[in-house]
């Protein structure tokens, strides 16, 4: 698996490249008018707000959902400066492996922290531009799932159901090889069954909180690690029926440091706000979204007149869609169009991105 | 080959089967049993972990004569002692931790030596574990 992840992973750098005349438009607007469309666009919450932070974030399941009990994440992405980056983040909810069911189901005290996520994770800047060594840990909490699967009656009986079926088809050989062919005949239900169970999981409110600090090490040794500024951001979804959800995401980022591209090696700070709205359903089996969102940024540079740098505000649209490749492998395809407030360096234009993802079942 | 065996005393209390289940995936069991030489096994009780430690006393009424229940523990002599204990995992693709231990206890002593425990991590969508123990 890790083989092919990693194949996949230079699939879709190479894709990246491929790109590239669209981004060396881009590129050339580094730094202290690099446009709003050369950021990352993707406005959810990640599973690893250590990737999110530092902008390559690999989960473009874009849904507030609840962590994981342990995830590894690789990444090659263009991250918010434009830059190809290659990264790794471990994501983990330790009380999670410490709490039962009945703990969970009782107990929201339990719960928060059961759901309570902590994140690590490096990336190594692969383009001339900027090399640098950055790294961020986070922490992530989940405020509120009213389509928490385990406090779900409906999931439960679901499960129940699966078992009682499963018991009915194999009986009850009492070894190993009638515990596999039982599980194995609840694997057979569960995909044949399995619309019916997504479905379900997409009701409710779910509401999540996040924060990071990041570091920056221009010589990419890890005990040049600086402080890099911090990021938080809240999410909230909504599930508009059996097929619709609406998400409302924003997120803050201060003190970046950033390379400026028209003075190699001269770095400038940076904050940046993000608010948006996404709407995702299905067409047919294949997820599809809409998003809206609006961008600032505030960068600590003078302009050539010595002038300080009006904020940058942009609006963005987009057109996202996620068909499911493997089991656990979706392909993001997304067509956005940005509006900048400077007419005269954007106007309206239109770019492709691919992006991939491990991402948890819907 | 049963994976164990308890043995009661005659004269002692009703045995009861205790099982414990840990890890915050969805658990569901079945206990069975088998009278000697049939090769048939009867679901004698079921549930899940919604609550973490179950205790099921082994009813007489399985096991002929109904009464008086000395009699019926003798009567147990010979029969199986079946469970089938199953975890769902709530992400398919995340390691969920499971744990359990089945003891069968008369008047607080394990009469099943030792306990079945069982623990680690699982993958797939469902994680079984299918046994029994030789009453004597």
């Amino acid at each position: 698996m890790k083989d092919y992840i990693y194949a996949l992973s230079t699939a879709s750098l190479v894709l990246l490249w491929g790109m590239m005349p669209q981004y060396s438009v881009a590129q050339g607007h580094q730094g202290d008018t690099k446009p709003a469309s050369s950021r990352s666009f993707d406005f959810s919450v990640p599973a690893s707000p250590a990737f999110v932070t530092l902008g390559v974030s690999p989960e473009n399941v874009v849904r507030p959902i609840s962590p994981r009990l342990f995830a590894a994440s690789l990444a090659d992405a263009i991250d918010q400066s434009g830059r190809i980056q290659s990264g790794v983040a471990i994501d983990a909810a330790p009380f999670m492996a410490t709490t039962t069911l009945q703990q969970y189901r009782e107990s929201s005290v339990r719960r928060f922290f059961a759901n309570t996520q902590f994140s690590l994770g490096t990336t190594k800047g692969q383009s001339s531009v900027d090399e640098a060594l950055q790294g961020a840990v986070g922490i992530h909490f989940t405020l509120l799932n009213t389509s928490d699967p385990r406090l779900d009656s409906t999931v439960l009986k679901f499960y129940d159901n699966l078992d009682k079926q499963a018991m009915a088809n194999v009986g009850f050989p009492p070894d190993a090889r009638g515990a596999q062919a039982k599980d194995a005949e609840i694997a057979r239900l569960k995909e044949e069954q399995a619309t019916k169970f997504r479905q379900a999981g997409e009701q409710g409110f779910v509401w999540t909180a996040a924060a990071a600090l990041s570091s920056r090490s221009d010589s990419s040794r890890i005990n040049d690690l600086e402080y890099n500024g911090f990021a938080a951001w809240t999410s909230l979804s909504y599930g508009l029926g059996t097929t619709v959800q609406g998400i409302v995401h924003v997120r803050g980022r201060w003190d970046e440091k950033v390379a400026n591209t028209n003075k190699p090696g001269d770095l400038y700070s940076q904050n940046s706000f993000l608010a948006g709205l996404r709407l995702r359903g299905s067409i047919g089996s294949i997820k599809t979204s809409l998003e809206g969102a609006a961008t600032f940024i505030d960068r600590d540079l003078k302009a050539t007149d010595g002038s300080n740098q009006p904020t940058d505000v942009a609006g963005l649209i987009s057109a996202v869609i996620e068909p499911r490749l493997t089991e656990n492998l979706w392909l993001h395809l997304s067509l956005y169009s940005e509006f900048a407030k400077d007419l005269k360096r954007n106007g309206i234009g239109f770019k492709t991105a691919l992006k991939w993802g491990v991402s948890q079942k819907d | 080959m049963a994976d164990n065996t308890a043995t009661f005393d005659p004269n002692g209390p009703m045995p009861i089967v205790e099982l414990s289940m840990g890890g915050i995936s969805y658990c569901k069991f079945h206990f069975l049993v088998q009278a000697p030489n049939t090769g048939t096994w009867i679901e004698i009780n079921q549930g899940d972990n919604k609550q973490s430690l179950r205790k099921i006393v082994l009813d007489p009424t399985i096991f002929p004569p109904h009464e008086p229940k000395v009699n019926a523990i003798k009567e147990m002599t010979g029969w199986k002692f079946g469970w089938s204990i199953t975890f769902f995992g709530f992400s398919d693709n995340s390691a969920e931790p499971y744990d359990f231990t089945l003891r069968i206890t008369q008047n607080d002593n394990d009469v099943l030596n030792p306990p079945v425990t069982k623990q680690g991590s699982f993958d797939g969508p469902s994680k079984s574990f299918n046994g029994f123990c030789q009453l004597t």
